[in-house]
């Protein structure tokens, strides 16, 4: 039994800039934000102010939830749709991996984006709370010498959130593998039909909704700490 | 006969085990932080969503140095740098 593990294939190449490669991570991200889209669309169709059906119960409920979520820990509810978005995405990604197509987080690259985003908020909100040349004077605190460490615990903040999010996903799907090809020398394709469901249940659903979470609170406790 | 490639094969093999024993650090301080999570929790009952959502915080950051040797122990397995 040969297990083979590779990362996300390259699916076909656009030749502009010298060939930028898709790979099966940006597709499916595509088809996760579609996804998005089009459960928005239906879930906050025909909204009325009275006598409001179920679809816009569970809107309403998932927006205010997110809310409180936000407004909890940033302290105001002007990031909703940030959070929100931080939250949703990493748990469907990790969804799509319990139906056995590759989950895009489980990609550094898709993982080092999001956490770039991230990154990008909390140094925007820095710099608008005290000015670039008060930003830039938070390097030298406390004193000069600390520079250096300063400039290397800001970089290690999106390859720390990335790291997390890519080994929590990657390794899941390692061991799904490993289930899958388990069960099949032991039994052939037959223990494959409904076994690894149980260990999907926490390598891919819990898993993935945890680390969502924790992706999000993170985010939210880095930004309230830009914000003083 | 080991041949050079084999021998680096196996080395990175070792190495990944190596790396892996750093799971142990994590697994200790996440283990002290829900204890110290459950004595407060039945302490103070009221406060219990709070204190859940802090300490899974925690266990995340805790737990960044078992991923980052669970990355190094994937690298030298299947990417495979050094051969």
């Amino acid at each position: 039994m040969s297990v083979e593990v590779n990362g996300a294939k390259v699916l076909f190449e656009i030749p502009i800039f010298g060939g930028v490669e898709i790979t099966q991570a940006v597709v499916n991200t595509e088809l996760l934000l579609l996804y998005t889209a089009l459960a928005a669309l239906l879930l906050t169709r025909g909204m009325r102010l009275r006598n409001i059906g179920m679809r816009q119960t569970i809107a309403e409920t998932l927006v205010r939830r997110i809310e409180m979520l936000a407004a909890q820990n940033i302290g105001s509810g002007d990031d909703c749709a940030f959070v929100a978005a931080l939250l949703i995405f990493p748990l469907l990604s990790g969804l799509m991996g319990v139906v056995g197509s590759f989950a895009p987080t489980a990609d550094l690259s898709t993982c080092l984006g999001w956490a770039l985003v991230v990154f990008a908020k909390i140094t925007a909100r820095k710099i608008r709370r005290r000015r670039f040349s008060g930003y830039l004077r938070s390097f030298i605190r406390p004193a000069a010498f600390m520079t250096p460490i300063n400039i290397i615990s800001e970089a290690s903040l999106p390859v720390s959130m990335a790291f997390r999010m890519f080994g929590n996903m990657a390794s899941g799907a390692l061991v799904m593998l490993l289930v899958y090809s388990t069960l099949y020398a032991l039994g052939g394709y037959l223990l494959q039909i409904g076994v690894p469901a149980v260990f999907s249940l926490y390598f891919d659903v819990f898993s993935s909704a945890f680390q969502a979470f924790i992706f999000c609170m993170l985010a939210m406790v880095y930004i309230r700490l830009a914000e003083e | 006969m080991i041949t050079d490639q084999g021998f680096i094969l196996g080395c990175s093999a070792v190495g990944a085990g190596l790396a892996m024993i750093a799971g142990l650090g994590p697994g200790i301080g996440e283990g002290i932080a829900v204890s110290k999570a459950l004595e407060a929790i039945s302490r103070q009952p009221e406060c219990r969503s709070e204190i859940t959502s802090t300490m899974l915080l925690g266990c995340a950051i805790a737990e960044t140095t078992g991923i980052y040797s669970l990355i190094i122990a994937l690298i030298l397995l299947f990417v495979r740098p050094l051969g």
